[in-house]
């Protein structure tokens, strides 16, 4: 098989909440989906990207003189100031920088390196349940990777969870999903207009693709990200709580959304999202929790982070 | 000045100085034992601390600070003035300012201290060394001067047979050790004689000890309340029974050996669990006490440890194989446990040994315990540091089992061996001077052999093999001071209080460090081991490797402490750090760990010790002698801390605690007499992901883990991650539906989480 490359922003050992036991996730980079409330703004492109943080620049112009394409350069008050669209994402900024103001999100690797990683934790996996996780971005945008991925995991004897947005043909998740043990799918929003408004995407393919996965007996985490004012409406917890007494054997979680992923927006040079400056309070996610009960949600399956 | 205790006053303090001094010249034609004994019997009970109306336990005696009630006496160990006689000039003349002495008195006081300049013990161990040995270790100054290797003046580290103690009792022991000097006297043996002659008199000081503190109670019990009177009175009954007869409670057992442990100096109090547990085990069926009253007196005996303030010993070992009532035991350690939760104190450092055959509600308690942040107990793997012990010590499994740690993490066996760290090595000096043909250029000193220059070696295996002539020069060296040192101790004094309670000892007829104690081993404590790795693994890439920095100007770097040299400086933090489960970088730590292991342990038949083995501990040494050594090629600056233990250098381990604790693995333990692992966890994460912390630390055990000091990150840790990022790099946090990097985070979110943990 091919020895397949694929572009990666972040391979985390140790994670936690990326499904059972502890595991290794592999954040993949490219994404089709437009989240509002992306907390990982980074890996929406499908290339790489510099990211800029202000805060730490000195000015001291060490990556002035290392830029082969002029991107940094000195204002009129010797301040620094870079100029993304000259930006070659050559990283030779990052090595010189020596406050870390600059990095680089987004490099390729292939599956042999981060296998090589992955197994290092084996131990770890196989006393906590754990594994493997591939992550996003939108691990479907790069099938052909995922699928070596998953089955690299797979003759490896290491379990693996697949994080989608279940936005991808059916046909994608029907070759994979015998290769996955784990499925974390997003459920984001209800009513057709407001999902293609916050989304950027149509509702009905993913939930289309929640209910075959579902049928293949597969084990799905369904994680839904909450934003008060803007997802979280009676139609929405009324619909959650349907699909927990209709799909057997799920659980499910609420994720409040976090500010965090605003800072990174400014770094790699997007424009600020509209939403909430703040995050959910413990008396918003009670209500979460309660409104969900009160149409008939299975509370026992349910987590709210 | 020092300050004070308020009963006392500075006069008194050299009263005691003055007759200590003037017993000893007395004594100069009599044993060294006889003297000893009279020393200690004008020392003590002259220079204990008043009770207080609230202690449960008598014994307070405070040594470790500026806070003193002599400055002139006899004790194994005293922070930073020696070892056996001392004389604290430190403190002494701080105090003799303040004191307004008559001038008679001063003149005595600093006739005194002349006499004692070459009459304390470290000042005849440094007059011992021969012309070459101090050519080696020309310096004792380790904390102001830089250098590669100093000698330590210290008897630290015992685990004394409490079981013995309590077992026998001090009339019982005193007939045990007055029959067995009889024994030798019939057998001629002058000297043994001697010896335990003088151990029972050192019990007639502790007896005394026992009714000074008696008379107390009865005078404190007096005006106090109901509650307080109660308590005094009953300990009152305790003192003075202590000298009739052995202890017959828990309390009792206690009482006795803290008053014995005070006065040896030993500072740490053994496998607690295996000499307290059946008795208290008896106590609660005849109802003389219950658990909860065992607890607050537990609390109280761990302040009183806290405020002694040996912070460097005050262990207290429980759990593990090798204890002969495991029931009664895991009993104590349950309540110590407890005692420790609630505390909350520095001290005792509470360790717990893990082993299958005891009650595993012991080990959740201590998760609990260090999930609250409490930081102990400090975790010991059996299962790994038995057969590491074997090895390393190269003794049976009958006596392994009886490992324990002391002071910072060296491990000794409890009642039978010794193996107090005589001397330091600072790697990353030695380093330094391997760069420099053995130079040290602060001191002007052609101080290591000479192995050539950085440019003179053309392949990274010359300069290894430099490297390692360099470590082995003073390793040696170092060696050979440690067997002196316990040499000239044994012919200075008989430290009867170690004599009589270790074993083989009293069987032998001879004192501890004269051919008494069953195994004399020593360790070496080594600091700057990692750095080292990843200064050379740094030389190899881009020197050797890469060809692409020449070797002087890594020099000058170095010289100007990266001052100019920024790109290069950045460069040399770039490269791979041991603690990111990368294998060229980890195996190079490794390969330096086992050589500097191996050839201290084959030291030990050179100079007739038992064993003498590398310890990589855990105090505050990384960081004092880090001030003193120059910057480093891992792009450590001049004078900043080393990393600690087998630690990663701070910050450096940027992949996450599986990865680090996987670079851990790889470091063996079967060489040495203990390495340390500090580990950091989030609170909410230790919370709210126990399961999954607890399967972390189960296969870091499982594969080979030795050790763990767990620490829960509080929010001042959080402030200071804020502030120094750099060292905090696999900080961990739970966010929302995930956790990240601490560090990562963008300081408003840090801000977040500051406030949400002060909430927890």
């Amino acid at each position: 098989m091919d020895n397949t490359k694929a572009l990666v922003f972040d391979i985390q050992r140790f994670s936690l909440q990326d499904g059972p036991g502890i595991r290794t996730t592999v954040f993949l980079k490219g994404c089709p989906l437009r989240c509002a409330w992306c907390h990982n703004p980074e890996s929406w492109s499908f290339t790489t990207e510099l990211s800029f943080d202000e805060q730490k620049c000195e000015h001291c112009h060490a990556c002035v003189d290392a830029c082969p394409s002029n991107a940094h350069i000195i204002n009129v008050d010797k301040h620094h100031a870079f100029i993304r669209t000259l930006c070659d994402n050559t990283g030779a900024c990052v090595e010189a920088c020596p406050n870390s103001a600059l990095k680089l999100y987004g490099y390729d690797t292939d599956v042999d390196s981060i296998m090589e990683e992955v197994i290092k934790d084996r131990a770890y996996y196989d006393e906590s349940g754990g594994g493997l996780t591939i992550s996003g971005g939108e691990p479907m945008s790069n099938l052909s990777f995922t699928t070596q991925l998953l089955h690299a995991a797979r003759a490896a004897q290491i379990a693996t969870c697949l994080d989608t947005s279940g936005f991808a043909p059916w046909k994608q998740y029907d070759r994979i999903k015998h290769l996955v043990d784990v499925w974390h799918i997003d459920y984001k929003a209800t009513g057709a207009e407001l999902h293609k408004e916050l989304i950027g995407v149509d509702r009905q393919p993913i939930i289309d693709n929640l209910h075959r996965i579902h049928a293949s007996g597969a084990r799905i985490i369904l994680r839904c990200p909450l934003v008060h004012g803007v997802n979280d409406s009676d139609e929405h917890f009324h619909y959650i709580a349907d699909i927990s007494n209709n799909l057997a054997d799920m659980t499910i979680e609420f994720l409040p959304y976090h500010v965090m992923g605003e800072a990174k927006r400014d770094r790699i040079g997007q424009k600020a999202s509209h939403m909430p400056k703040k995050d959910a309070t413990e008396a918003i996610k009670t209500d979460w929790r309660e409104r969900y009960c009160s149409f008939g949600g299975n509370e026992s399956i349910l987590t709210v982070y | 000045m020092t300050t004070l205790c308020p009963t006392q006053n500075i006069a008194s303090t050299f009263a005691i100085d003055l007759a200590i001094t003037k017993t000893y010249q007395e004594h100069a034609d009599s044993h060294p034992a006889l003297r000893e004994a009279a020393v200690l019997a004008e020392q003590f009970p002259a220079a204990l601390l008043p009770l207080r109306e609230t202690d449960s336990f008598a014994g307070r005696y405070q040594m470790e600070m500026a806070t003193v009630t002599h400055h002139i006496g006899f004790l194994p160990q005293t922070q930073g003035s020696g070892c056996g006689y001392f004389c604290n000039e430190t403190n002494l003349w701080a105090d003799l300012e303040a004191a307004q002495l008559d001038a008679e008195t001063e003149t005595a006081v600093r006739a005194a201290v002349d006499f004692w300049r070459t009459e304390k013990t470290d000042a005849k161990i440094r007059a011992a060394y021969s012309p070459e040995l101090a050519a080696m270790l020309p310096s004792d100054e380790w904390l102001t001067e830089a250098g590669p290797a100093f000698p330590l003046y210290r008897m630290a580290g015992s685990h004394l047979d409490y079981t013995k103690l309590i077992a026998y009792g001090i009339p019982g022991l005193r007939t045990h050790v007055s029959n067995r000097a009889q024994e030798l006297q019939a057998d001629g043996d002058k000297n043994g004689y001697a010896s335990f002659t003088a151990c029972a008199h050192v019990l007639e000081t502790l007896s005394n000890c026992c009714i000074f503190y008696a008379d107390q109670a009865a005078e404190l019990a007096q005006n106090t309340s109901s509650e307080n009177r109660e308590n005094l009175l009953q300990l009152r009954s305790i003192l003075l029974a202590l000298p009739e007869r052995a202890p017959h409670t828990a309390r009792e057992a206690l009482q006795l050996m803290y008053l014995y442990c005070t006065m040896s100096g030993a500072n740490n109090f053994g496998r607690m669990d295996i000499y307290t547990g059946p008795l208290l085990l008896a106590d609660l069926e005849h109802n003389r006490t219950t658990e909860e009253r065992t607890i607050q007196q537990l609390c109280n005996l761990w302040e009183l440890m806290a405020e002694a303030n040996h912070e460097t010993s005050a262990r207290i070992v429980i759990g593990g194989e090798g204890r002969p009532d495991p029931v009664a035991a895991d009993a104590f350690a349950a309540l110590a446990l407890e005692a420790t939760y609630r505390a909350g104190l520095h001290l005792p450092q509470l360790s717990l040994r893990i082993c299958a055959e005891q009650n595993p509600a012991l080990y959740d308690r201590a998760l609990d315990c260090l999930g609250a942040g409490r930081t102990f107990p400090i975790l010991y793997n059996d299962d790994i540091n038995i057969p590491s012990v074997m090895k390393a010590f190269n003794i049976p499994r009958t006596e392994a089992i009886h490992y324990v740690p002391y002071g910072c993490g060296e491990y000794v066996l409890a009642d039978r061996s010794m193996g107090t760290p005589s001397g330091l090595i600072n790697m990353l000096a030695v380093l330094d001077l391997t760069l420099r043909n053995g130079y040290e250029p602060n001191s002007h000193r052609q101080w290591g052999p000479q192995t050539g220059h950085l440019h003179e070696h053309k392949t990274f295996a010359s300069l290894m093999t430099a490297y390692r002539k360099q470590v082995e020069f003073f390793i040696q060296a170092l060696a050979e001071q440690e067997a002196l040192e316990y040499q000239v101790c044994g012919e200075h004094a008989c430290f009867c209080m170690h004599t009589m309670l270790y074993d083989d000892c009293i069987a032998r007829g001879k004192a501890v460090f004269s051919g008494g104690l069953r195994y004399l081993g020593g360790t070496m404590e080594s600091y700057g081991q990692v750095n080292t790795a990843d200064a050379l693994h740094a030389i190899r890439t881009l020197i050797y490797d890469e060809q692409s920095l020449d070797p002087h100007a890594l020099l000058e770097a170095i010289d100007a402490n990266f001052d100019g040299f920024e790109p290069l400086h950045h460069r040399l933090k770039q490269q791979t750090k041991y603690g990111n489960d990368e294998d060229n970088v980890d195996a190079l730590a490794a390969e330096i760990h086992e050589h500097l292991c191996l050839f201290t342990q084959a030291q030990a038949k050179r100079v007739g010790l038992h064993n003498y083995l590398v310890v990589v501990i855990n105090n505050s040494a990384n960081t004092l002698l880090g001030r003193n050594t120059p910057a480093s090629a891992d792009g450590r600056m001049r004078g900043t801390a080393m990393a600690n233990g087998n630690n990663p250098a701070s910050g450096m381990d940027k992949k996450g605690v599986t990865a680090f604790l996987n670079s851990l693995l790889k470091m063996r333990t079967d060489i040495h007499a203990g390495a340390v692992q500090n580990m950091k966890f989030s609170k909410s994460i230790f919370s709210r992901q126990r399961p999954k912390l607890e399967v972390l630390l189960d296969t870091y055990f499982k594969n080979g883990g030795a050790q763990a000091m767990l620490t829960v990150v509080n929010p001042e840790d959080l402030i200071q991650a804020q502030k120094h990022p750099e060292r905090y790099q696999s900080l961990i946090v739970r966010v929302g539906g995930f956790s990240a990097r601490f560090v990562e985070l963008d300081s408003d979110v840090q801000g977040e989480i500051l406030a949400r943990t002060l909430n927890d």
